[in-house]
């Protein structure tokens, strides 16, 4: 027998912990390649083990608390460099992969001294360290597919604080019960076997994963549910300002109306040639208020309006091409907030470029046998970062950010739609396919 | 050679179309046959399917571009049309003749050979391509096109075209490795289907020249994307 067994050797925690950082690292966005992440591990595995099993071995008990905190530090380092994360994110996710460490060291050591005590069995130095890889492996697959069942956006917030002392304060109630036998004999929580001690360290690092998991799952509900709220804010704003665009456009076509008639009267009396050259310019200079957008549907038509002067006020050229019928099969209000979005959208990418020229931006919406299809191109510059199949924005304002994208998904989705993105040479693509049938 | 023709009436911007056509010739290294024609009557008249490309204003005196497209996609669905047109409401249209793509006047060389680029692109990849496969007695050669789609039933294949079913031998694993997979798409296990023939989908079938074949739930949203990625073409 290569331990003394009444102590849990450093090795079973280093493996430990970094098996559950591993973990944690793989549920949530990498910034690796493959071999990187491998390289990474390889020498967290190296360090965290050295520390824990040659300079960590009998520590005096002063030590002990600087100790954990190192270990932990190296979590926290390990999940930083791994994963794309803020650094509170990383703190939180560190607390929850130190406490999986804690309780899946303290399970497998326990079934290992059973193994050892009871079944007799021996173990080499070699065999030890793959009885640990395997029972880590089993524990932490088990958590693996609960995370993926339950929850359902991983990482796709920002831990707040107040989120990560939760978790940290969770995680020192747990510790501290469950290594308190080791400290303490004479407490009502500690045990003096050495089968009772490793009963309640197990059991009370259980309680740490269930507890951190439920919270876990509780955040990620509440911030579910905060996204639905945000995006019918945007979607309540938008409508609102589909109203507004909808009067001051009717309130435009009427004064092209008068306008129009007023320069038909003029001249009928103009005395000179000069007068009636004038009027006529007038006149091809205010055509362009004529109804500009005459789709085949109304609610399109004042959306493409309502862009359309925004564009030119930004210098962008906005072209179009819309079989505005074909869209009879969608609610008013969803065509506003699709082609709204989709437009804002590429209206706030190309705005970016400082060529003019190059500020381009062509829809078209076109009936193609019984599909719709929705195109909208626009030049781009800028390296785009993909997250999801999804562009995610430059953008500082990280909360708002995202979800004219979102919204248009969600809308994509309630008519069974497809929606892919494409870049090339320049361009950027955004392709919807509805099916008609 | 890229045959294009332009079909412009004012002098000033048959000009700077031709200028552009030269300087994109030079830039990208494509040769080009280029033909003007000033009028939407004249052009049809003269028209005979002999072009790749045309630029068309869509406001002329005696036929207007709208109405001469028209008159062109009787007799020609291939050729690629770009308007050209300085009101964007007119060529909003451009749907009813297959134009998805227009040039607004007054037109910069930039957004001009973006658009040409395009339409170059689309034109390339119309190729044709073989199929060699083996029949009863010996083998048979198929336009890939006409393939509307092709069923495995137990160890023959059935190849369905526009004028009769084929009776293949082989698997169809096999058969979709020799086919173009920008084309082709395997909706389900035992069906290929060809997805310029694909005419609507359903909630568990795809429509393909009005038959519905089955498709499998998880093969919908891949089949989905493949649809939008090849009517790019």
């Amino acid at each position: 027998m290569p331990y003394d067994l009444a102590e849990t050797p450093g090795g079973f925690y280093a493996v430990a912990y970094l098996m559950s950082a591993l973990l944690f690292a793989v549920l949530n966005k990498g910034k690796r390649t493959k071999i990187e992440s491998f390289l990474i591990t390889l020498s967290f595995l190296a360090l965290i083990f050295i520390y824990m099993e040659i300079i960590n071995t009998d520590v005096h008990m002063m030590f002990f608390v600087p100790s954990i905190l190192v270990s932990i530090g190296i979590i926290y380092l390990y999940i930083y460099l791994m994963c794309d994360l803020s650094l509170l994110s990383v703190g939180y996710y560190t607390a929850r992969a130190f406490i999986v460490g804690e309780f899946i060291a303290s399970f497998s050591y326990q079934i290992y001294y059973f193994a050892v005590l009871d079944l007799e069995m021996s173990f080499t130095y070699f065999t030890t360290y793959l009885f640990i890889f395997i029972s880590y492996s089993v524990v932490l697959a088990f958590m693996y597919l609960l995370e993926k069942r339950f929850v359902k956006n991983h990482s796709t917030h920002d831990v707040t604080a107040r989120e990560m002392f939760s978790a940290f304060i969770i995680v020192a109630v747990v510790f501290t019960m469950s290594n308190i036998s080791y400290v303490y004999q004479n407490t009502p929580f500690s045990g003096s076997m050495a089968r009772d001690i490793f009963n309640i360290r197990t059991l009370v690092d259980f309680g740490g994963v269930a507890l951190l998991f439920a919270y876990h799952i509780q955040i990620n509900e509440m911030n579910m549910k905060f996204e639905v709220e945000k995006l019918q804010n945007l979607l309540r704003l938008q409508i609102a300002n589909y109203e507004l665009s909808e009067k001051s456009i009717e309130l435009v076509n009427q004064k092209y109306h008068d306008l129009k008639h007023q320069i038909a009267v003029l001249k009928q009396d103009a005395s000179t040639q000069e007068a009636v050259d004038y009027l006529e310019q007038m006149e091809d200079d205010i055509k362009i208020y004529e109804a500009q957008n005459k789709t085949g549907n109304k609610v399109l038509d004042t959306v493409l309006m309502g862009k359309q002067l925004h564009c030119q006020d930004v210098n962008v050229t906005l072209t179009v091409v819309a079989e505005g019928k074909a869209l009879d099969f969608m609610d008013p209000v969803d065509i506003s907030t699709l082609f709204g979005n989709i437009l804002d959208n590429a209206i706030e990418s190309v705005v970016k470029i400082d060529d003019i020229e190059k500020r381009l931006i062509h829809l078209t919406i076109s009936k193609r046998k019984s599909f719709l299809s929705v195109r909208v191109e626009n030049c781009y510059e800028g390296k785009l970062i993909f997250n999801n199949g999804l562009p995610v924005t430059t953008k500082k304002d990280k909360n708002f950010h995202g979800y004219g994208l979102k919204s248009i998904q969600q809308t994509v989705k309630k008519y069974d739609g497809t929606m892919t993105i494409k870049t090339e040479d320049g361009w950027f693509e955004l392709r919807i396919l509805f099916p008609l049938l | 050679m890229l045959r294009i023709a332009v079909v412009e009436d004012q002098s000033i911007y048959q000009e700077q179309l031709l200028d552009y056509l030269q300087r994109f010739q030079k830039e990208n290294q494509v040769p080009m046959d280029v033909q003007t024609f000033t009028d939407g009557d004249e052009f049809i008249n003269k028209y005979d399917a002999q072009f790749d490309i045309i630029l068309m204003d869509v406001q002329m005196p005696l036929m207007d571009g709208m109405s001469a497209a028209e008159e062109i996609r009787k007799v020609d669905s291939k050729v690629v049309i770009i308007f050209i047109t300085n009101m964007a409401q007119y060529a909003i249209k451009g749907y009813a003749v297959d134009a998805l793509d227009y040039v607004l006047k007054p037109i910069t060389y930039y957004a001009f050979s973006e658009r040409l680029n395009k339409a170059i692109n689309r034109l390339g990849k119309r190729e044709v391509e073989y199929l060699t496969i083996k029949v009863k007695n010996g083998y048979t050669r198929l336009d890939m096109s006409e393939i509307y789609y092709i069923e495995s039933q137990g160890h023959k294949l059935l190849l369905k075209t526009k004028d009769a079913t084929i009776e293949a031998s082989g698997a169809i694993k096999e058969l979709e490795k020799e086919l173009n997979d920008d084309w082709f798409f395997r909706i389900h296990r035992s069906y290929l289907v060809n997805l310029a023939h694909v005419e609507g989908v359903k909630d568990k079938g795809v429509i393909v020249k009005g038959e519905e074949l089955p498709i499998s739930r998880s093969n919908r949203k891949p089949f989905m994307e493949a649809l939008v990625d090849q009517w790019d073409m």
